[in-house]
């Protein structure tokens, strides 16, 4: 082959690498949006302990958070609603991963934090959970209605909320269980009685 | 058994797999648990026969086999109806769709690799499964795989049939079952059959004797049927051709703009003399097939629209009555892809890039239609 085939050839093959890749760029947000779970009314059922275990609807959570990890590693949201699946599924030390490494991506989001506290204190792990407790407590408000709001992961999430102005109570009750919590856990120190494990529950806001 | 029949074995085992793993994670929805619901549970096997049963499309062998399923398993639904997240109905009432998609792939894989190469074969499963109709209708307890199984067949046939000089008898036989299944599971069906008869009446054999049960039989049927069909008003969008681009991509589209040009530079080759092109003459047949599939389904098109309702009363045309399509955009990418390469075999350099245009527009095919729905449910 001459050098002027060659050339062509080789310009064919940079065009169609170049064309793949945003292709696969493109399928890979189109994906993301088909595999969106809406409805997500279970997902907030599930939170306020309103509807009974069904695993494959959680799995089917779990599958798009999993697969948006996957897609886009740096997001916190994703982490954080992943914690809340695999917790939902029983799989509490894989939800202390998914909180830390939201926490880590993430620092000044509330719930994280809280989430965090609340599968370490359910599994036994009292220090942590205070650490977590006290990391929750100094976050600013502002930042975390800022983060939950401008959040794509969480934009669908809240339309199919029935309540809106349940978001204000649930985070002042979150503050509220989080001192209850380390106050619980000083006690501990002290004589073995202890508020039941299976109070509290992660939750996504 | 030949190491073919193994490979396409174990393929078919892969892809019922991969189709009872669609169908654990998609709930049922409306239409499916509508005709197993009434349909299947409340007719009795004459009555489904007779095409008694209230729906559009009354041809019973779907409802028919749903129905054996479910007597042989005992399934009932229960008392209180059939939840869309119901892990045994999700699996039990799909194994008759996820069978027979599963098994028009594998086909697809096996008649091609046999009557090509390997990796002809390997290619063409690589087409089926980028095809998003393919994917939606996997795991969907309505007659649309079964539909997809028996076109694939009829092409397939059809493709064997004009490969030959010679008729073969026991080709057509078969081809006539094939349409008698085409005309017991779909009433559209008919197009299919008038344009494959159509075809072999022009290219084959003009005994009328050979059409009773290759056309007559089967189009009596589908007539029989759709007098009793309770077709619901339906209307065309104004954007007509989206009910058809999901069964034939715009990739694909782009490769029949293609073949079709290298057909027309042949054909005034041939008038000077100069063959430096060589499209076969199965090809050139398929490709009549091809435009006459295309046709058929504009004429669908074109019915639905004298039948309209003025106002949009009813339901828009569906995409999935048009899943015929999707065999035949298959199969036509397939083997036009290859008569491109053949046609060029001497060629090295034309050859080289014809394989890396292919390659490279199949890949983005796959990226554009499939990746997006690829473990959707």
């Amino acid at each position: 082959m001459g050098v002027a085939k060659t050339a062509v050839t080789m310009s064919l093959f940079m065009f169609l690498f170049f064309s793949i890749r945003q292709e696969y760029a493109d399928a890979k947000l189109r994906k993301l949006n088909n595999f969106a779970p809406r409805p997500y009314d279970y997902l907030i059922g599930l939170m306020e302990g309103q509807v009974t275990f069904n695993r494959a609807r959680i799995e089917e959570y779990e599958h798009y958070y999993k697969m948006l990890i996957a897609y886009i590693p740096q997001r916190a949201d994703a982490y954080g609603m992943m914690g809340f699946c695999a917790y939902h599924l029983g799989k509490i030390q894989e939800a202390i991963f998914y909180y830390q490494e939201a926490v880590r991506l993430n620092p000044h989001f509330f719930w994280f934090h809280y989430s965090l506290g609340v599968s370490y204190f359910n599994s036994g792990m009292y220090d942590k959970a205070g650490e977590s407790f006290v990391n929750a407590r100094s976050v600013d408000p502002s930042i975390t209605y800022k983060f939950l709001f401008s959040s794509k992961v969480y934009q669908p999430i809240l339309a199919d909320l029935s309540d809106p102005a349940s978001l204000p109570v649930n985070f002042k009750n979150g503050l509220k269980n989080c001192y209850l919590l380390e106050a619980a856990m000083q006690q501990k120190t002290k004589e073995e009685t202890f508020l039941p494990k299976d109070k509290f529950y992660p939750r996504i806001f | 058994m030949s190491s073919l029949k193994i490979v396409s074995f174990i393929l078919l085992m892969v892809l019922l797999a991969i189709g009872f793993n669609l169908a654990r994670h998609k709930p049922l929805w409306t239409d499916e648990i509508y005709s197993q619901t009434v349909s299947v549970e409340k007719f009795s096997y004459p009555d489904i026969l007779l095409g008694k049963v209230k729906e559009g499309n009354t041809c019973p062998l779907f409802y028919l086999i749903q129905k054996m399923i479910c007597d042989m398993t005992q399934y009932r639904v229960p008392s209180t109806g059939l939840e869309p997240w119901d892990q045994h109905a999700q699996i039990l009432l799909r194994v008759n769709p996820v069978f027979f998609m599963s098994l028009a792939i594998a086909v697809i894989f096996y008649c091609i690799a046999r009557f090509y190469s390997s990796l002809a074969g390997v290619f063409a499963s690589f087409v089926a499964l980028s095809s998003p109709m393919v994917w939606l209708y996997w795991a969907e307890s309505r007659p649309y795989a079964m539909w997809v199984l028996l076109g694939t067949l009829q092409l397939l046939f059809f493709l064997s049939i004009i490969r030959k000089e010679e008729l073969n008898i026991r080709t057509w036989n078969w081809l006539a079952v094939i349409h008698g299944l085409l005309s017991l599971t779909v009433i559209t069906s008919v197009g299919q059959i008038m344009a494959v008869s159509f075809l072999l009446w022009i290219l084959k054999s003009r005994d009328w004797k050979k059409y009773l049960g290759l056309t007559i039989l089967p189009l009596l049927i589908c007539f029989y049927y759709y007098g009793r069909s309770s077709l619901s008003p339906l209307w065309v969008p104004n954007n007509f051709m989206k009910l058809i681009y999901p069964s034939i991509s715009v990739e694909q589209r782009g490769l029949f703009a293609v073949y079709t040009t290298f057909l027309l530079v042949q054909y005034f080759q041939s008038r000077g003399n100069a063959h430096v092109l060589t499209i076969g003459k199965e090809e050139r047949r398929s490709w009549a097939l091809i435009a006459l599939m295309l046709a058929v389904a504009f004429s669908y098109i074109i019915f639905y629209k004298l039948r309209e309702i003025p106002g949009h009363a009813g339901h828009e045309l569906p995409v999935r009555q048009f899943i015929f399509l999707t065999p035949v955009g298959i199969i036509a990418t397939v083997l036009f892809s290859l008569d491109l390469m053949r046609a060029v075999k001497n060629q090295m350099w034309i050859r080289i890039n014809v394989a890396l245009a292919l390659g490279g527009l199949m890949i983005i095919h796959f990226l554009r239609n499939c990746f997006g729905i690829i473990g959707i449910y």
